[in-house]
C-alpha cells in the first residue's frame, strides 16, 4: 500500500473555511467534473495527511480532536480512506 | 471574407504603430488590463473584434509576443504532448513540453483533414516561457502580413496571462446598471444570454454575453470584456455580485456560500487543467473572491421581472 501522505499529490487541494476543496487528477490532468468537499472531520483527516502518518495515528488524532469513541474514529478514518483512494478513477 | 484592422500603414488605425525600435514594429493591446506587446518585422492584422483592444498610449508591457513568419524549424522534436482541445467534431489545439517551456499547435478548423497525412492543418504554432509571459507565435504570411491573434490565438493566450495575475477567465455573461455590477455563469443554454440581454434592453451596459475576464485590483473585483468576432468597446465594471443560472418556472435564488459557492463557480472557469499549479491559481482565486463577492443559485423566467426579483433579493 503506498504512502499514505502520497495521496495528496493526486489532488489539488484547498482549505475554504472549515471545509476542504479537493479536485483529482488524472494523468495529471484535473477533473474539474469531479470535484469534492470535505466535512470538517474529512478535512481534519486530510490536512494530517502528512509525511510519516499511519491509519493508526489518524484515528488518535481524531480521538484528541474530535468528541468520538474509538470505535467511531477507527471506521471514520477507514472509510475516509476507501473515499479518498475510490476519488482517483 | 473577415473585417480586418491592418497594421498596413494605409490603415489610419495603425498610423500609431511604433516603429522606432529597428526596423522591428511594435503594437500592444490592452485585454482587461494586461498590455499585450506585439513585436514583428511583418505588418500585423487583426479581426475588427480587436479595434478598440489596440492601444493608443505605449505602457509597460505584461506580456510579449514575438511574431514570426511561418517556417519549418523542428520545434516539435522531443516535445511531449500534455494536452489536447477538441470536441467530437473538431481538433482546436495540442499543448506540447519542450523543457520547461510550452508549445502550441492551433488547427485550422476552416479546412478539412488532409486526406494523405489524415491531419487537420495548423494554422499557427505557439511558444510560451516557462515565465508565461514570453510567446513567440508563427503564423502564415498573407500580402506582407501576420495575424498573430488569429482564433483561438487570442483566448488562449488570455489562458495563461491570467495565470501571472489575480485573474481567472469565465464562460459568463456581465452587466453594469451604472452601480451595480453583475456576472451570471452556468453552462451552455443556461440563459447567460437570455438573462443579459433583458438588462441591456432596460438600460444596462453589457459586459460580454460569453466571456469575461475577473480581476481583483486593490481588494476589489472586476469583470472585464476581451475581444470577440465583432466589434466591441472595451468595457470594464465592478463585480458585486455572481449568479449561477438555470431556466425554472419562476424566479429562484438562494445565497450559497464556503466550498459550495467555490466549486460552484470554478466549474464554469476556463482553462488548462493540465497542470496542478494552473488548478490551484483558480482556485485560490475564487476562495479568496467568495469571500468577498456574493454568489447566488438563480433559477429565472425570462422576462424582464428578473431584474426587480434580483434587486429585492440580492444586490
Amino acid at each position: 500500500m503506498e504512502n499514505l501522505h502520497t495521496i495528496k499529490s493526486r489532488f489539488v487541494s484547498r482549505k475554504v473555511g472549515k471545509e476542504v476543496v479537493i479536485v483529482p487528477l488524472v494523468d495529471n490532468v484535473a477533473q474539474m467534473n469531479k470535484v469534492f468537499t470535505l466535512n470538517e472531520t474529512a478535512g481534519f483527516l486530510w490536512e494530517n495527511l502528512n509525511e510519516g502518518i499511519t491509519a493508526e495515528k489518524l484515528q488518535e488524532l481524531l480521538l484528541e480532536n474530535f468528541d468520538v469513541d474509538a470505535v467511531t474514529a477507527e471506521k471514520d478514518v477507514q472509510t475516509f480512506l476507501e473515499k479518498i483512494n475510490g476519488l482517483k478513477d | 471574407m473577415k473585417d480586418k484592422i491592418s497594421s498596413n500603414p494605409t490603415s489610419s488605425l495603425v498610423t500609431e504603430l511604433n516603429r522606432s525600435v529597428g526596423d522591428l514594429g511594435r503594437l500592444q493591446l490592452n485585454i482587461a488590463g494586461f498590455t499585450i506587446q506585439l513585436e514583428s518585422e511583418w505588418d500585423l492584422a487583426f479581426d475588427v473584434g480587436f479595434k478598440h483592444f489596440i492601444s493608443t498610449k505605449e505602457q509597460e508591457p505584461d506580456i510579449y509576443v514575438e511574431c514570426r513568419k511561418r517556417e519549418a524549424i523542428g520545434l516539435f522534436k522531443g516535445a511531449e504532448k500534455v494536452f489536447t482541445s477538441a470536441n467530437d467534431e473538431l481538433m482546436f489545439y495540442e499543448i506540447y513540453k519542450k523543457g520547461d517551456a510550452l508549445l502550441f499547435a492551433l488547427f485550422n478548423q476552416a479546412l478539412q483533414v488532409d486526406s494523405q497525412s489524415n491531419q487537420v492543418p495548423i494554422q499557427q504554432v505557439a511558444l510560451l516561457e516557462p515565465d508565461l509571459k514570453h510567446w513567440t507565435i508563427w503564423s502564415e504570411e498573407r500580402n506582407g502580413e501576420l495575424e498573430p491573434m488569429l482564433y483561438p490565438m487570442a483566448p488562449i493566450l488570455l489562458h495563461y496571462a491570467v495565470l501571472t495575475a489575480d485573474a481567472v477567465m469565465m464562460h459568463a455573461s456581465g452587466v453594469f446598471d451604472g452601480e451595480k455590477g453583475r456576472m451570471f455563469s452556468g453552462f451552455s443554454g443556461v440563459g447567460k444570454s437570455t438573462i443579459s440581454g433583458i438588462w441591456r434592453d432596460n438600460g444596462s451596459l453589457l459586459i460580454n454575453d460569453d466571456r469575461l475576464i475577473i480581476r481583483r485590483e486593490n481588494g476589489r473585483y472586476y469583470i472585464y470584456n476581451t475581444p470577440m468576432f465583432y466589434e466591441d468597446e472595451n468595457k470594464k465594471a465592478p463585480l458585486d455580485a455572481v449568479y449561477l443560472i438555470r431556466h425554472f418556472p419562476e424566479n429562484d435564488m438562494e445565497k450559497i456560500s464556503g466550498a459550495a459557492a467555490v466549486t460552484g463557480i470554478m466549474a464554469f472557469s476556463i482553462q488548462n487543467n493540465y497542470d496542478r499549479r494552473f488548478v490551484q491559481h483558480h482556485i485560490d482565486f475564487f476562495t479568496k473572491m467568495c469571500e468577498v463577492v456574493p454568489i447566488y443559485r438563480l433559477g429565472f423566467v425570462p422576462d424582464k421581472n428578473v431584474i426587480e426579483f434580483i434587486k429585492e433579493n440580492s444586490l
